[in-house]
């Protein structure tokens, strides 16, 4: 996928829902912005019109739109590739998340989590 | 730290995401034992620091489903035990929390905590599904830390199962050395488009292809789908 994804101008990912939307993530940390669905945990990553656009639901005129754009207006296209990769770069990179993980582990082995406080 | 971690080994995003991070966790220096059924596709079990511990379920005849929590939940017992494992580190709630909690159980003499990441269809499709609610809201409840990967499943658990204890949110993440732009890769050919999926209906993968069609009145693109699943023979007839 680290080889695929970067020779790509445009993710397109038009779900029902997303828990999260990891391959949106990975198009954005090779530059492809994603046009994606405004639902589930996209809006946690995606910033509309930055980074990448959210549209409706089943809106696949939207949608197309949206993909003309970024295929079409090349300057638009560089601008949204590199918001995406500094998205990636400053909010989810491996450097940034594993830590979080590896406090949490802490806190869980130590028996300080929260949750192990309520649930014991 | 000496961690367990287990996953569903095929694709889907909670088995990459618990791979990645495994390795990750492995390169900063901690033990990672992979305990289930099969090699998680993205691990290569020859990375330091990475240990892959399989799953045997035996299928007698009496059994007309294999148990595969109870074999899960006595190998993650013996891997602990064996392995010294500061903490199991599951993903995907059904089956796997409840197999830690059984393993919790039977690692009387040493404390072995869990923790249960919610990815996504345990808590929106198969949690809630009446057969597995009371399980998996117990099995969530009993963990000893709960993370989401979104905040929106953060409020998809709390909204549905009650859950009372705090949720941690921890983004999933990527390895911006790895994915990374190829300007060079680009710039060859026609513009491209991508769908990446496991082509399940709640993908729609069916709007790629009728967006597609209203892409091509306009540029001259290609449109790659990745990936398998129900829907790809009706999108490629679509397409077609």
């Amino acid at each position: 996928m680290e080889r695929l994804i970067p020779s790509m101008h445009a993710l397109h990912l038009p779900s029902e829902t997303e828990a999260f939307g990891l391959a949106a993530l990975e198009a954005m940390a090779c530059g492809v912005p994603p046009v994606a669905t405004r639902t589930g945990g996209l809006p946690d990553l995606i910033t509309h019109g930055v980074d990448g656009f959210m549209e409706p639901v089943g809106d696949t005129d939207a949608q197309a739109g949206r993909l003309v754009e970024l295929l079409t207006n090349t300057g638009l296209h560089s601008k949204m590739a590199a918001a995406a990769r500094l998205s990636a770069e400053t909010r989810f990179t491996t450097d940034l998340i594993i830590p979080k993980y590896e406090a949490y582990y802490r806190t869980v082995q130590d028996g300080t989590s929260k949750a192990y406080a309520v649930s014991k | 730290m000496r961690i367990g971690i287990t996953c569903y080994p095929t694709y889907g995003g909670s088995g990459i995401v618990a791979t990645e991070l495994g390795l990750e966790l492995a390169l900063r220096g901690h033990e990672v034992h992979f305990i289930s059924y099969a090699n998680p596709i993205r691990l290569d079990p020859d990375t330091p620091g990475v240990y892959y511990h399989e799953v045997e379920v035996s299928n007698y005849p009496l059994f007309h489903y294999p148990p595969y929590t109870l074999a899960l939940a006595s190998r993650m017992a013996e891997v602990a035990e064996r392995q010294r494992l500061d903490l199991l580190h599951v993903h995907y709630a059904i089956p796997h929390s409840i197999s830690a909690l059984l393993a919790q159980q039977m690692t009387a003499s040493r404390r072995l905590p869990f923790i249960t990441t919610l990815h996504g269809t345990d808590i929106t499709l198969v949690g809630t599904d009446r057969s597995y609610f009371p399980i998996t809201k117990f099995s969530i409840e009993r963990s000893d830390g709960i993370t989401t990967i979104s905040e929106y499943m953060r409020r998809r658990t709390v909204d549905f199962f009650g859950i009372t204890q705090p949720i941690e949110v921890i983004h999933n993440f990527v390895n911006c050395e790895l994915y990374r732009p190829d300007e060079e890769a680009r710039s060859k050919g026609r513009k491209r488009i991508l769908h990446i999926s496991n082509f399940r209906p709640v993908k729609r993968v069916l709007d790629c292809v009728r967006a597609f069609a209203k892409v091509r009145e306009q540029v001259d693109a290609e449109l790659v789908l990745a990936g398998d699943g129900p829907d790809r023979g009706p999108a490629e007839r679509l397409a077609q």
